[in-house]
């Protein structure tokens, strides 16, 4: 299963590792702390 | 057809009432909630009434839906003339009030006159009653329900209640159901303080028919369904509003220091959602809702240990954090309880007492106005003191207490700048700068600067086109910075949550930060298996278009036009200072604003000032206003205790 969120800076979904807790936007390369709603949901929680 | 339900007419100042049948033809026009509040309201509120006077009508009202098995259709629509814009006010409160007045036996109450002294309202089994008040006057909002659940020994009621913050006529006053369900906007605790009610409670246990039981109990769980398991819903059943925070404070778009600013940036992180998380003892939700998407928190240690409430929402990060340069959740659960004791609107509260700090910064208001309060950022004991003397009217607060523009006649005209407002309601610590469509919505709701009346958050998603041309029914831009499209895109946002506050349906279950929610397609069935009655797309739209254009002609009969279809001056000339690099730099252009503004009247079918032409009126089936309120003379005296 693909766990992926939403870059809050350029808008397209990228893919997270599970329990992942940084992670970097393959597309714009935003640095974002992931939080987890659920152990298939990441979020964004705010800048790393 | 099953719908044979009641609106009761209740005149305070005769002590006298009319129970009438709302024809189903009245459904088909404007089914329930807010839409059939307002084809009263438009029929029977003279344009010159004072807000706060005899001839101000309130009408209370269950969602067509409300009471059903449907997607947390469990709401109420409160509405009357606002006290703060002198047009619509409408606000619509989730808890468990609305089922109650169904099975009481009423859909709508409508209540005009003022009661020589206080009352309340009971209405139980078909029954109506005005009670006195005088021992409930005073009281805050959680006291009050409690007491009248005792005074009438049914631990089943429930109220919508004033605090002191109605009594005293503040005109951002909340009406209020359970520890934080609110009437929140539009000042109508106020209004209800003006007739001198205290409360109108409901119990019974009437049963509401249902047209084909079977069918909308199984379609209701197959939309529930789908509901649920959109990962907006999911999040929201995590960590409630507050996620917002998470998204607008890392983009920049929450109003900081009374909009200086739009993002605390790294100060503000100790507001993230995942931090409230501490201060949990389990989500709770509103009757007949599977989202559960409200906190029940519990200070356990420091000054205020013990103290036990609901929320907060994003709401309240704003007004008690962001907005005053706070970034601490103890102190947001602090001021969001006392608020909801006080019965007075948060994010007003906190736009206002944001602006008196900024007035303050600027040296418009000193330490001789407060009596020595200083009014500084960050300044907890400050923002607690003011926000408690706006509700008991001491002081600058009495001033406050008043408005905006009120409030500016005493402050100086140019403060006003730098008031968040449109139509003299404060705006939620949002700042739409860099958005044009949200931008649009706080301009033209018809109840003054709104999150609630059409926001497009799905805008932010910048989905495809052709998904958004398959939601919309039109060709919409996909970036949210533009300003092209956004007209059609917030009206028909307008006319989706209109159909859902007429319903009775909440908010998050349907398409507002997300795009898999439920839409207008999806209340067809439940609509038809609840009442029988049988709608196309079309139809529906057509009846949130008319139950809009409807309170566009209040706002208009009482003075409204394009001039009131502004966001606050200062998005326009000042730039945003901080976010992420898309949001930095942004303000709005007034030309390409006024070529939105354009395209949204077109949309609507309304002319150049933003008023309904006559052939918009004629295709809606919408009439002049007839002054209708039943002859209450004739009719038969309510129980009098």
């Amino acid at each position: 299963m693909t766990l992926s969120t939403r870059c809050l800076n350029c808008r397209k979904r990228f893919e997270v590792e599970r329990n992942q807790e940084i992670a970097e936007c393959p597309h714009c390369g935003s640095k974002w702390r992931i939080s987890w709603v659920d152990a298939d949901q990441p979020k964004v929680q705010g800048p790393a | 057809m099953v719908l044979k339900r009641k609106v009761a007419f209740v005149d305070l100042t005769k002590e006298k009432a009319v129970v009438e049948e709302i024809p189903v033809e009245l459904r088909k026009m404007h089914l329930g909630g807010r839409g059939l509040n307002w084809y009263y309201l438009y029929n029977n509120i003279p344009p010159d009434a004072d807000p706060l006077g005899e001839e101000n009508i309130l009408a209370v009202g269950s969602g067509l839906l409300s009471g059903f098995p449907a997607l947390g259709a469990g709401r109420a629509q409160i509405s009357a003339k606002s006290p703060i814009t002198g047009g619509v006010g409408d606000s619509n409160m989730g808890g468990a009030f609305a089922p109650q007045l169904k099975y009481a036996g009423f859909d709508h109450i409508i209540v005009k006159g003022r009661a020589k002294r206080p009352v309340y309202i009971l209405v139980k089994d078909g029954e109506i009653e005005i009670r006195g008040a005088e021992h409930l006057w005073g009281m805050d909002t959680h006291e009050t329900q409690k007491a009248i659940r005792e005074e009438i020994e049914d631990d089943r009621a429930e109220s919508m209640v004033i605090g002191r913050a109605g009594e005293n006529r503040v005109v951002f006053a909340n009406v209020m159901n359970g520890i934080k369900n609110s009437g929140g906007r539009s000042g109508l605790g106020a209004v209800m303080g003006s007739k001198n009610l205290k409360a109108i409670a409901a119990s019974g246990s009437i049963d509401v028919e249902v047209h084909d039981p079977e069918n909308l109990l199984r379609y209701a769980l197959e939309v529930d369904e789908r509901a649920r398991s959109t990962k907006w819903a999911k999040t929201l059943g995590r960590l409630g509003t507050p996620l917002l925070y998470d998204v607008s404070y890392t983009t920049g778009f929450i109003g900081t220091m009374n909009w200086q600013y739009n993002t605390p940036g790294e100060d503000g992180s100790p507001l993230e959602a995942e931090n409230l998380e501490k201060f949990g003892v389990k989500m709770v939700a509103c009757i007949g809702c599977s989202v559960h998407c409200r906190h029940r928190v519990k200070i356990r240690e420091g000054k205020n240990a013990g103290l036990t409430t609901e929320g907060p929402e994003y709401a309240a990060a704003g007004a008690f954090g962001t907005g005053v340069g706070i970034y601490d959740w103890e102190f947001v659960i602090k001021g969001n309880a006392e608020c909801n004791r006080w019965g007075v609107d948060i994010i007003s509260m906190g736009t206002t007492v944001a602006w008196a700090f900024e007035l303050f910064q600027r040296g418009y208001i000193t330490e001789k106005d407060t009596f020595g309060l200083k009014l500084e950022w960050g300044n907890e004991e400050a923002v607690l003191e003011l926000a408690r003397m706006i509700v008991e009217r001491e002081g600058i607060g009495n001033i406050l207490a008043e408005g905006f523009r009120k409030a500016a006649e005493h402050f100086g005209e140019e403060t006003l700048y730098y008031a968040n407002q449109t139509k003299n309601h404060p705006n939620l610590l949002t700042d739409e700068r860099g958005i044009p469509s949200f931008a649009l919505g706080i301009a033209t709701s018809t109840r003054g600067a709104d999150h609630l009346r059409s926001r497009p958050g799905i805008d932010l998603f910048q989905l495809p086109e052709d998904v958004l041309e398959s939601i919309y029914g039109h060709k919409i831009v996909s970036d949210f910075t533009a300003y092209e499209t956004k007209g059609i895109m917030v009206w028909w946002h307008e006319l989706l949550y209109n159909i859902v506050d007429s319903l009775g349906i909440c908010k998050f279950q349907t398409v507002f930060n997300s795009a898999n929610s439920p839409k207008f397609e999806d209340y067809i069935p439940l609509i038809k298996y609840a009442t029988g009655i049988e709608l196309t797309k079309q139809q529906l739209m057509e009846i949130g278009e008319r139950n809009y254009t409807i309170e566009r002609l209040f706002n208009v009969m009482n003075g409204f036009s394009r001039k009131d279809d502004y966001p606050p001056e200062r998005y326009f000339r000042e730039e945003t200072k901080r976010g992420l690099p898309f949001m930095k730099g942004r303000k709005l252009d007034r030309e390409r604003y006024e070529r939105m503004l354009d395209e949204y009247y077109r949309q609507h079918g309304w002319d150049e000032n933003g008023v309904p032409k006559e052939e918009t009126l004629t295709r809606l089936g919408i009439e002049r206003p007839r002054m209708n309120f039943p002859e209450i003379e004739r009719a038969v005296d309510v129980r009098k205790r």
